[in-house]
């Protein structure tokens, strides 16, 4: 079902036109991802295995739950723009085997910087080395510019430097159209393969291959969503909080009717809030904590609407045939073990899980930068300077690709990672290292709040102090 | 830095009481006057949005990352924090001329005229009765709703449902 009207959000619905899934017809608008357009008609499950039927969970082109055939080819329906008259269909157990197509000739591309990923960090960096006089080249896998801040619909904290007080998705459309002042080229649907150790990265564009030779790199890809281990998680109608977003903020689509959400972090409880103005019940907000885990204010919001928080809680079981139809809760005790006796049962079709995020750092695992696993960063991270360049030199990471927080400190580590690459290329200009040390200060202060104290802990074991 | 643990964090939201004794209700006799903002922000949140719209100076954040204190002698009550607020944390409270006004922030659907009467809700979603809307403005999308409720629930209703 689509969302007709919005408190906050505006949905350009142009072009419309249709698509064949399983031999049913699917309309769509322009803009419109596979998966969304075929979420709004009613489909769930997308994919028959032989374990059951799964459905999207991250929307984000990382799971495989969206796996399907376009045309005879393989994609990902998250990442699959809708046009008229495409054929889709189901694809069963995943065996990859050559498609026999062709590629064309690749074609080589000489950038001085290239960005890997188009979201707050990578849109950042990429601003910071343009303004500095630098060709740089964006590649982003997805059809739209602009990463996770395309469906945040929230104010920003901060203060008017860092976007303060503005929705997310006006954030993305200030660092696109900031980008395109300074000549930044973004490349959209281009995702970017791997590394080859003779200096260039393949790039898939346009169904051809592209390979780019950069002086500088910054990998900012972002991180994942996490899945939590319990029965009946692979159901559909159980997803990412985050493809939650994507679905009602990016495309106005309603992802479910009664939702029960995991985690009362910050995206727990943002994605609340969002639910409600979608205008989807929220049943409850489980948490496995004695409290929860993101700003109060956040958690207000919510409760004053009627919503419950519960804490001392977690999901033991999603249940339904084809798709999710109930979810099962209990209380834990000390060792968050549950406890027999204490389930309740919501009648849901929708379950979120907002139990926090893992960095996306393979690229940077691939190229041989030397990674370490940190539990308070959320997962494998590369060691990296404090101007956010890795072992590997002049690779440099941002965002949460170099550990798990949040918007603001995507923006900064961007900016100093986008700076580093121009002091490498153009020496060290007096103009940039102030902007860097900006950033840096800016970074610090950010990094204060009570939240921050694991991620600084975490740093203090990844950042290697490098004389400059 | 530790990690504050504080009954309000396992509840999930602030009772007057405990805004009472950090000092962030004003007293009786200044909402007589006239409307008066009451900032329910109690936590280290790098975010000093209220203080930068506010045009008088009436509202100041130590840092980025204090608590925001409000001056009860320059506030007017003109209820921009409350649309501005990225935590919806800032409202308006008002006794003059022997009525009850609270002034709240709203981002739902249908969107809140003057004349309209909505359901009123409390700080856990209890349902205290219902107001009539009297002033909505907007900021960013947000709407500034200033409802009339009963006097003793000034510093209790802190939402409204359409009816």
């Amino acid at each position: 079902m689509r969302i007709a009207e919005h408190p906050v959000l505006e949905f350009r619905r142009e072009s419309l036109h249709t698509f064949v899934f399983e031999g049913v017809e699917v309309e769509a608008f322009e803009g419109e991802s596979l998966a969304a357009a075929l979420w709004a008609r009613g489909v769930r499950g997308l994919r028959r295995t032989s374990w059951g039927v799964l459905g999207p969970f991250c929307m984000i082109g990382y799971c495989s739950g969206c796996l399907v055939e376009v045309d005879g080819r393989r994609a990902r329906a998250c990442l699959e723009p809708s046009r008229p008259g495409l054929r889709v269909g189901m694809l069963g157990d995943y065996v990859p085997r050559p498609t026999g197509e062709q590629p064309g000739k690749a074609e080589e591309l000489e950038v001085d910087v290239m960005v890997v990923g188009s979201g707050p960090a990578g849109l950042s960096a990429a601003i910071a080395s343009g303004e500095s006089g630098l060709e740089v080249h964006v590649f982003e896998r997805h059809f739209r510019p602009g990463g996770q801040l395309l469906k945040q619909t929230h104010k920003f904290f901060g203060s008017g430097e860092l976007f303060g007080g503005l929705r997310g998705f006006q954030i993305a459309e200030r660092l696109v159209s900031r980008a395109k002042e300074v000549g930044v080229r973004i490349h959209t649907r281009a995702p970017v393969l791997g590394y080859f150790k003779e200096g260039f990265f393949a790039v898939s564009e346009g169904g051809r291959l592209l390979l780019v030779k950069p002086r500088a790199v910054v990998v900012s890809t972002g991180a994942v969503e996490r899945l939590l281990p319990f029965p009946g998680n692979h159901l559909p109608g159980v997803m990412g909080a985050g493809a939650a977003q994507t679905l009602m903020n990016e495309y106005g689509v309603k992802p479910g009717e009664r939702a029960v959400v995991v985690g009362a972090g910050n995206v727990g409880l943002i994605v609340s809030y969002q639910l409600l103005q979608a205008g989807v019940r929220v049943l409850a907000v489980v948490e496995v904590m004695p409290e929860i885990g993101g700003w109060l204010v956040h958690a207000a919001k919510i409760r004053r609407l009627g919503v419950p928080i519960l804490t001392r809680h977690t999901v033991v079981r999603a249940e339904g045939s084809e798709q999710l139809e109930r979810v099962a809760v209990a209380v834990v005790d000390e060792r968050m073990e549950p406890l027999p006796g204490t389930e309740k049962v919501f009648d849901a079709d929708l379950l979120l899980l907002a139990v926090g995020l893992t960095p996306e750092s393979r690229l940077l695992a691939q190229m041989g930068a030397r990674m370490v696993w940190s539990p308070e960063l959320g997962g494998y991270v590369p060691y990296r300077s404090e101007y956010m360049e890795t072992s590997v030199p002049g690779v440099y990471v941002a965002g949460d690709a170099s550990g798990i927080e949040e918007a603001t400190t995507a923006m900064l580590t961007g900016r100093v990672a986008g700076y580093s690459a121009a002091v490498r290329l153009l020496g060290p200009r007096r103009d940039l290292l102030e902007k860097r040390e900006e950033a840096l200060r800016l970074l610090r202060e950010a990094r204060k709040t009570p939240f921050s104290a694991r991620v600084v802990r975490g740093l203090e074991k990844v950042v290697v102090r490098v004389a400059q | 830095m530790r990690r504050w643990s504080c009954v309000w964090r396992s509840r999930g939201y602030l009772e007057v009481e405990e805004l009472r004794s950090m000092g962030l209700v004003p007293p009786p006799e200044r909402m007589e006057r006239g409307p008066v903002a009451v900032a329910e922000c109690v936590e280290e949140i790098p975010c000093d949005i209220c203080a930068a719209v506010c045009r008088l100076g009436a509202v100041s954040v130590e840092g980025l990352r204090g608590r925001p204190r409000i001056d009860w002698d320059r506030c007017t009550g003109c209820g921009v924090c409350v649309g501005a607020c990225p935590g919806q944390a800032m409202f308006v409270v008002s006794l003059a001329g022997g009525e009850g006004r609270v002034t709240l922030p709203y981002e739902f659907l249908p969107r809140l005229a003057p004349g309209m009467r909505v359901k009123l809700l409390g700080r856990r979603g209890e349902e205290l009765g219902v107001g009539e809307v009297e002033r909505v403005f907007e900021v960013n999308k947000t709407q500034v709703v200033t409802v009339k409720v009963p006097r003793e629930l000034v510093m209790e209703v802190r939402a409204v449902w359409p009816l």
